[in-house]
């Protein structure tokens, strides 16, 4: 029984500490600055909403950010899982030679970091005059090892035999993909779909590369531009526009996250 | 079937997507930065920085109708690492920047093609000395001067009231830690906490930089090399450890913290750059008549000096396609007289451009400050500024001089230990 309490105690003061950053952050868009810096600060919700609000939209186009951000998340998804998804297929289940020269390829592309490829990648994207476009900033992440590694690795554990068996019945390869093997790795999918989202969501840096006019930026470079005075910052309104831009990917993740802690786990253990 | 059609049709969807990404490609590059058609001029600048700019845009355009201007506001790190991948490609870039005064030189260092020589359009007489010196490089002009920070100290008259303490008294740091010591005892702040003299970031090396600078040194000489164990420096430091020590410091260790000491009304003094007026208004709007502004106290036996921290300045890259009509148009927005006033009432830019202090403005009473004439007071220790050489090493030695200073605030070090070993590091790290 002590020992319970001490769990829940112990389980209690981690999600308080988890949580608060994040009400902080909420109560603080309806605060006003005074009493965000103020010691203590106020920690209940304020009467600024509103005015924070107004100034929010005057710096910043929220609903044109808004529209861009779920725009490249929701196109750059869909395309991460049918090709993710085929790709880790293949590996996982097909026999042709070349394939493990193929797979240590992808797999070594993970090591490589992202900051040595920004210029030869911003000097390709110049070159095909593609800079400032949606698809400037969703086809480098296209190219991602790790969605590739995470579907291979759940396919894997897909019985050989129920494949065969598919194909003795005359299903397609294609149909095999589409009806047997993708119905029955759906927590896998929903975590490479919540992973993509999230990734493409706080995609930061190389859209504040390739990204030229406040017209295409998306939440995370807004949110930069929002914070760029070094010597008077507008905390509350900044705190606003990041609770905004955090609200969607909570609401995601609250939806999402069984299949999202059970598709990670999904590659772990192999019989 | 149903599964097929499924995926058949977020495939279909997913591939029309893309198609439409790649139109869009088209439309949306026309405001891109490259379009070189010899009259667009696209800018990248901060916050204020960035409406002052268009307003002189509108100005330049009564004069030059075909020229079109193209604003893209930007954050500081957003320029920064715009920067670091345009310049090494030479592709996408702005045609004016605005960067930081301490960041011009370094950037100049590492492309040193990468801005436009502006030699011919600056008069090195008419700009304060320690502006020309950050936008100066390779032995040429490669940046405009804009706004200065000329630092000088803040302090609350009420607060000096109460402990019975001069302003005027405090010529030297001595007498600023005896009047600290008064202060501290004395003076609560509305919430009852004690009042401390001023804020230090023991983390971090701003109030020793500050104090380095008034005190004529500086991190490195005219020739790049490390003196960051000078005897100017020294005396800064031990004199940072004497403020610090004597228990009158009120701790930050962010920005946030240190607007907060303000919000809260911790301390009863600020040494700071000019800007500082607009955010002391800001978070502090019910502190009005409270604050007042002096000279930055001297060294013992030395005389007055100011020091700087912050402004920034604009640069033309030299790929510019539009070098000479951008050349022209910085030239105009910064040192058009009205121009200048109008961006220091507005937005509090305070120019380096020296015959702009002849306007009225500048000698004109602020009601915050107590009806003080304190921008006299910017004016008169800016002009006694040295210039300060920067070079590209400026950021590692600043991240690296913080450790050091936090050694000597925090951990007690002995403070010409501490700075021979930071000179080492550093010699080592740059080579000279």
């Amino acid at each position: 029984m002590i020992k319970k309490i001490c769990v829940y105690f112990l389980l209690i003061l981690a999600a308080f500490l988890s949580l608060f950053p994040f009400y902080f952050m909420f109560v603080s868009g309806t605060n006003s600055n005074q009493a965000i810096l103020a010691a203590p600060p106020r920690l209940i919700p304020g009467d600024m909403l509103a005015q924070n609000f107004s100034v929010l939209v005057e710096k910043m186009d929220i609903f044109r950010v808004a529209f861009n951000t779920l725009f490249l998340s929701v196109v750059f998804v869909l395309l991460a899982v049918i090709l993710f998804s085929s790709a880790g297929y293949v590996l996982a289940k097909y026999e042709f030679k070349g394939k493990g020269i193929i797979f240590g390829f992808i797999m070594v592309s993970m090591m490589i970091p992202a900051q040595v490829m920004y210029v030869p990648l911003f000097q390709m994207f110049v070159s095909a005059g593609m800079t400032n476009t949606y698809a400037a900033v969703i086809l480098p992440s296209l190219a991602n090892a790790f969605g590739i590694f995470l579907m291979r690795q759940n396919m894997m554990n897909f019985p050989t035999a129920l494949i065969e068996a598919a194909r003795i019945d005359g299903y397609t390869e294609f149909q095999i993909f589409t009806h047997i093997v993708l119905p029955n790795v759906k927590p896998a999918l929903s975590a490479l779909v919540i992973y993509m989202f999230t990734t493409m969501w706080n995609n930061f840096m190389w859209p504040l590369i390739v990204l030229e006019t406040k017209d295409m930026y998306n939440f995370p470079v807004a949110l930069a531009v929002l914070d760029g005075n070094p010597t008077n910052k507008d905390f509350a309104v900044i705190l606003l526009a990041t609770s905004i831009a955090t609200l969607p990917i909570l609401f995601i993740f609250m939806v999402f996250q069984k299949q999202f802690v059970a598709g990670v786990m999904g590659g772990a253990v192999k019989e | 079937m149903k599964k097929v059609k499924m995926f058949a049709s977020a495939a279909a969807v997913a591939a029309a997507a893309m198609l439409a990404l790649t139109a869009c490609g088209g439309g949306g590059s026309s405001a891109s930065a490259e379009s070189g058609d010899g009259n667009t001029i696209t800018v990248w600048a901060w916050d204020v920085a960035l409406k002052q700019l268009q307003a002189a845009a509108e100005k330049f355009k009564e004069t030059h109708p075909d020229v079109e201007f193209t604003f893209e506001e930007m954050g500081t790190d957003q320029i920064y690492t715009k920067l670091a991948t345009t310049l090494s490609t030479g592709k996408g870039l702005a045609d004016v920047i605005q960067i930081e005064g301490e960041q011009v030189s370094g950037y100049a260092t590492k492309y040193p093609d990468g801005f436009a020589d502006l030699s011919d359009i600056v008069n090195e007489d008419d700009f304060l000395d320690v502006k020309i010196g950050e936008v100066s490089a390779n032995g040429k002009i490669v940046g405009f001067p804009w706004d200065a920070g000329p630092v000088a100290l803040f302090y609350r008259r009420d607060y000096f009231e109460q402990a019975g303490v001069n302003a005027e008294d405090i010529k030297t740091w001595d007498d600023f830690i005896e009047a600290g010591k008064k202060i501290t005892e004395t003076c609560t702040t509305p919430s009852g906490e004690p009042v401390k003299m001023l804020p230090i970031a023991p983390n971090g090396s701003n109030f020793w930089k500050l104090i380095l600078t008034e005190n004529g040194g500086s991190f490195f000489d005219a020739e790049g090399n490390t003196i960051v164990n000078s005897p100017e420096a020294l005396e800064a430091m031990e004199m940072a450890k004497k403020i610090y020590d004597a228990g009158i410091a009120q701790n930050y260790s962010d920005w946030a913290e240190y607007e907060g000491v303000v919000v809260n009304e911790n301390v009863a003094t600020i040494p700071e750059a000019v800007w500082m007026i607009g955010t002391i208004k800001d978070k502090g709007p019910d502190q009005s008549g409270k604050w007042g502004v002096i000279d930055l106290p001297a060294f013992p036996g030395k005389d007055p000096a100011g020091s700087t921290n912050g402004g920034a300045n604009l640069v033309i890259p030299s790929t510019s396609p539009n070098l000479d009509i951008a050349k022209e148009f910085v030239e105009f927005a910064l040192t058009d007289q009205q121009l200048q006033v109008d961006g220091f009432v507005n937005y509090g830019l305070f120019p380096s451009y020296i015959p702009v202090y002849d306007d009225p403005t500048f000698s004109e009473p602020d009601e915050f400050f107590g009806g003080q004439k304190i921008y006299e007071t910017f004016i008169k220790l800016g002009q006694t500024v040295p210039s300060v050489n920067y070079t590209e090493n400026f950021n590692e030695a600043l991240s690296a001089a913080g450790s050091a200073c936090s050694k000597v605030y925090l951990e007690g070090e002995d403070p010409k230990t501490a700075l021979d070993e930071l000179q080492n590091d550093l010699v080592s790290k740059f080579g000279k």
